[in-house]
């Protein structure tokens, strides 16, 4: 939470206050809701009921508590492309659904200009929930930044980053048999940092950067309290890592390739 | 001088006509005693000289016994009197024939037919008093009494136009009789009395008028069984007065009222226990017309119209009998005010209502004006239960097109299955159209369509509308402004639940729509749309305190300002379609408390810096939120 908090602070100090546009603050509690947001445009919001146009803290972000709710987001423009939209989301519960998608996705949402600039912060506690989060562009702008917390058991995570802007996605999951899975790709370089603390958790990254210029850069760090962890961990383009295991028991396995 | 006529003869013996003729030319001051009884006669009587009287034999005082006696046993008699000025006629005319009298100024007249000293009451008999005024100031005075007698017809006519203060009394107990007062004049009072109920139709029309007159007076008539009455005050002239009551336990009466020019007042009662009588008001002075109609009795046909140039109108009712109908009411000037609810011509006045009881209709009630005010300070349809009771209200309209507002202060109906057709209130100027109270309760209660627009500068108001009790249903609620003019309804509610308001539309060019407060309370009620659009600003607050209700669509449109509140509280309720486009900010705020509840909301800004913002707080399971915005 204290990494959350610092995350959360050094974006409200980065992030620029945005055109305003749409804009939905949301803090609702109950099991088995379904959520289905669309927000056309740029510099789209999802946020807390005390959000406000520059505001970027923890008591400003969007607040969905219960189990089994199946939430789907959707920012973009098809028009403008300008991208820029902001989702600050917090989900406490188990068995949620979450897709959280930015700059559209593949399914033709986007005309495939979309400039970036996109910027998400999720936060999950809970069990068997299963996260997806898309940030998409296709013209160069601005880059993409991803933060993610997972707190809880049997979760499955899925980020995905392309276009030609550059990525960035900072994840943290404490606890245990849950699943990372990230795959950044695009022409610019890309940076991910992800923590993992707790037993028989995985890691699947994939960093790929058709690009000339600049590196990849992937620092990983798994605290192995029980059960073996696992890192597999895929670079093309300029390639650093920084790979951190600390394990109780056994270790687990860590495979790297680089230059595919 | 006097003179003696005296004629008998035995209808026994004598089959063929006999005739008498006898001319009689007398002086200043000469006496005529007549008393004749016979068959086929005709007698022609004339007097030219001043203070004349034609009397009973050796009286020249009033009473029935002294009267002078046209009698016959057998064949109809015909008998012209004519008196010059200031002559007196006491007559018993207990035959059958025509009796013609023309009677001059100050003549006090009495005529009894089949008056009560006979054995015998006359019928078919024609009665005609002429009168021929004199001077200026000259008061004729005549009593016709009907009694017992059927199919006597009686026309009264006073032709003197500059007559004043005359006095038609007349009494009929019989049936079938007619009766034809007309007195043009000033000040002119006519007295009609109806007696003994009859299977038999009487007739009676009444008329005082005369071209720049004043104070006329029609009434008072009291136990009208089964009798037509028309009266009509003050065609021409001014100040006229109509005053009618009815006793209990008359019934089938029909009553036509007609006034016109300045200053015109009627009161028309019906008993507590008649019934099914009909009343037809006309008053279309220039002045103040101003009307009470009192029933409390059942089953009675109410007509009445109140117009003219520049006239106020003012209307009082009071039903408190069962199924009485109210077919039309028509109020219109073109800078007068028209009032409904008012009883005695006081603006301020506010204690006397319209006020209908169980299934009571009123068929059209109109109000227009140029620039005047309409106003319906209340109207009350009720029954003594809360079953059904059934009051209809077909049509209610209120126009006007100058400076002048429309309003109705409250308007009611109690009891269940109570209906308004339609209801409406337009104007091209700069009043405003105003509902204070529009309440139906007592449930399944209807209102077809309720419509407020104008086109200048007034606002459309609706400050508190309530469907209580449940299953009541608002077809179409509707105000429209295209000038500067707000659209506003501050307070609705839907209580009792399985309501249904089909669509509430605010339509406004240049000013604001609002919707203050719409709350549905009991569960189940329906709403099939809300539309607002305009350029300034578009508000609207809704909330349910249970669950189970369902509002289709909610439509903001315009330049300006749009904001929508939604409170569901309770499981189930939808709203399956809120679309807010086209303003600089489109704002929505939804509470949601309980279960199964499905929102779904668009919205779409206009240009470039605008914005949408939605914001959902709430608790419940199962929910479904779709929300959608683009710019």
């Amino acid at each position: 939470m204290i990494k959350y908090l610092v995350i959360v602070f050094l974006l409200g100090m980065t992030w620029q206050a945005v055109a305003d546009d749409n804009r939905i603050r949301l803090n609702q509690s109950g099991n088995s809701d379904i959520y289905v947001i669309t927000q056309i445009g740029n510099s789209n919001t999802l946020g807390g009921v005390t959000q406000t146009v520059s505001e970027l803290t923890p008591t400003a972000i969007a607040n969905i508590s219960g189990g089994n709710n199946q939430i789907t987001v959707r920012q973009g423009d098809s028009q403008t492309h300008i991208g820029n939209n902001q989702i600050d989301l917090a989900v406490s519960g188990s068995g949620n659904i979450l897709n959280l998608n930015q700059g559209m996705d593949q399914n033709g949402y986007s005309n495939g200009l979309d400039q970036g600039g996109h910027h998400q912060i999720d936060y999950v506690n809970g069990m068997g929930n299963t996260i997806t989060v898309i940030q998409q562009n296709e013209a160069l702008n601005a880059g993409m930044f991803s933060s993610l917390q997972v707190i809880g058991n049997l979760n499955t995570v899925g980020i995905t980053q392309t276009g030609v802007a550059m990525h960035q996605l900072i994840a943290s999951v404490t606890g245990d048999q849950t699943t990372l899975i990230s795959n950044q790709s695009g022409t610019s370089p890309h940076t991910i940092n992800v923590t993992s603390s707790g037993n028989g958790n995985s890691a699947q990254i994939t960093q790929n950067n058709n690009g000339s210029v600049g590196s990849n850069t992937a620092s990983i760090t798994l605290n192995n309290y029980g059960a073996p962890a696992s890192v597999n961990l895929t670079q093309t383009g300029g390639q650093n890592y920084s790979i951190t295991q600390s394990c109780a028991t056994t270790c687990g396995v860590v495979t790297v390739k680089q230059g595919m | 001088m006097k003179l003696i006529i005296k004629y008998a003869k035995a209808l026994t013996a004598i089959w063929f006509a006999i005739f008498f003729f006898r001319t009689a030319f007398a002086d200043s001051g000469d006496y005529l005693y007549i008393n004749q009884i016979g068959t086929g006669s005709t007698v022609n009587i004339e007097q030219t000289g001043d203070l004349a009287y034609i009397g009973g034999v050796n009286s020249d005082t009033a009473s029935t016994s002294n009267r002078a006696n046209l009698a016959s046993t057998g064949g109809a008699q015909t008998v012209n009197i004519t008196q010059a000025d200031n002559n007196k006629l006491k007559l018993n005319y207990n035959t059958t024939g025509t009796l013609n009298f023309t009677g001059g100024s100050y003549t006090n007249a009495t005529i009894d037919v089949g008056g009560q000293t006979l054995t015998s009451p006359s019928s078919g008999n024609n009665v005609t008093y002429t009168g021929t005024a004199g001077a200026s100031g000259s008061a004729v005075t005549l009593n016709a009494n009907v009694q017992g007698g059927t199919g006597n017809t009686i026309s009264i006519i006073n032709t003197g136009a500059t007559t004043t203060s005359s006095i038609f009394n007349t009494a009929i107990n019989g049936g079938g009789n007619s009766l034809t007062i007309t007195a043009p004049g000033q000040s002119n009072t006519i007295t009609t009395i109806q007696g003994m109920a009859s299977s038999m139709v009487n007739q009676i029309t009444a008329t005082a008028d005369v071209v720049g007159g004043t104070g006329q007076w029609v009434g008072t008539l009291n136990k009208l069984p089964d009798t037509p009455f028309a009266a009509a005050a003050g065609t021409t002239s001014t100040s006229s007065s109509i005053v009618m009551g009815l006793a209990s336990g008359d019934s089938s009466n029909t009553i036509y009222v007609g006034q016109a020019n300045t200053g015109q007042k009627a009161n028309i009662s019906l008993g507590s226990s008649s019934s099914n009588n009909g009343i037809s008001l006309a008053q279309y002075g220039t002045g103040v017309n101003s009307s009470v109609i009192s029933l409390t009795g059942n089953s009675s046909l109410i007509n009445a119209s109140q117009s003219g140039t520049g006239a106020t109108n003012i209307l009082g009712l009071v039903f408190t009998g069962d199924y009485n109908k109210i077919a039309t009411l028509t109020q219109s000037g073109t800078s007068g005010t028209n009032i409904f609810g008012n009883v005695d011509g006081s603006v301020a006045n506010t204690v006397n209502p319209i006020t209908l009881a169980g299934y009571s209709t009123i068929g059209s009630l109109t109000q227009s004006a140029g620039s005047g005010i309409n106003s319906i300070t209340t109207i009350g349809l009720s029954g003594a239960t809360t079953t059904v009771t059934a009051n209809t209200i077909s049509t209610l309209s209120q126009t006007g097109s100058g400076a002048g507002n429309n309003t109705i202060g409250t308007l009611s109906l109690t009891g269940g299955s109570n209906t308004i057709a339609s209801l409406t209130q337009s104007g091209t100027g700069a009043g405003n159209n105003t509902i204070g109270t529009l309440s139906l309760t007592g449930g399944s209660n209807t209102i077809a369509s309720l419509t407020q627009s104008g086109t200048g500068a007034g606002n459309n108001t609706i400050t508190s509308l309530t469907l209580g009790d449940g299953s009541n249903t608002l077809t179409g609620l509707s105000q429209s402004s295209t000038g500067a003019g707000n659209n506003t309804i501050t307070s609705m509610s839907l209580t009792g639940g399985t309501n249904k308001v089909t669509s509430i539309s605010q339509t406004a060019s240049s000013a604001n729509n609002t919707i203050s407060n719409l709350s549905m309370t009991g569960g189940s009620n329906t709403i099939g749309s809300i539309t607002q659009s305009g350029t300034a600003a578009n508000s609207l607050a809704v909330s349910t305190s249970e669950g189970g209700n369902t509002i289709t669509s909610i439509s903001q449109s315009g330049t300006g300002t749009n904001g929508a509140s939604i409170t569901f509280t309770g499981a189930s309720n939808t709203l399956a379609s809120l679309a807010q486009s086209g303003g600089d900010t489109n704002s929505f705020t939804l509470a949601l408390t309980g279960s199964t509840n499905t929102v779904t909301a668009t919205q779409i800004s206009g240009a470039s810096g605008q914005s949408n913002t939605a914001n959902i707080t709430g608790t419940g399971s199962g929910n479904t939120f779709t929300f959608s915005q683009h710019r």
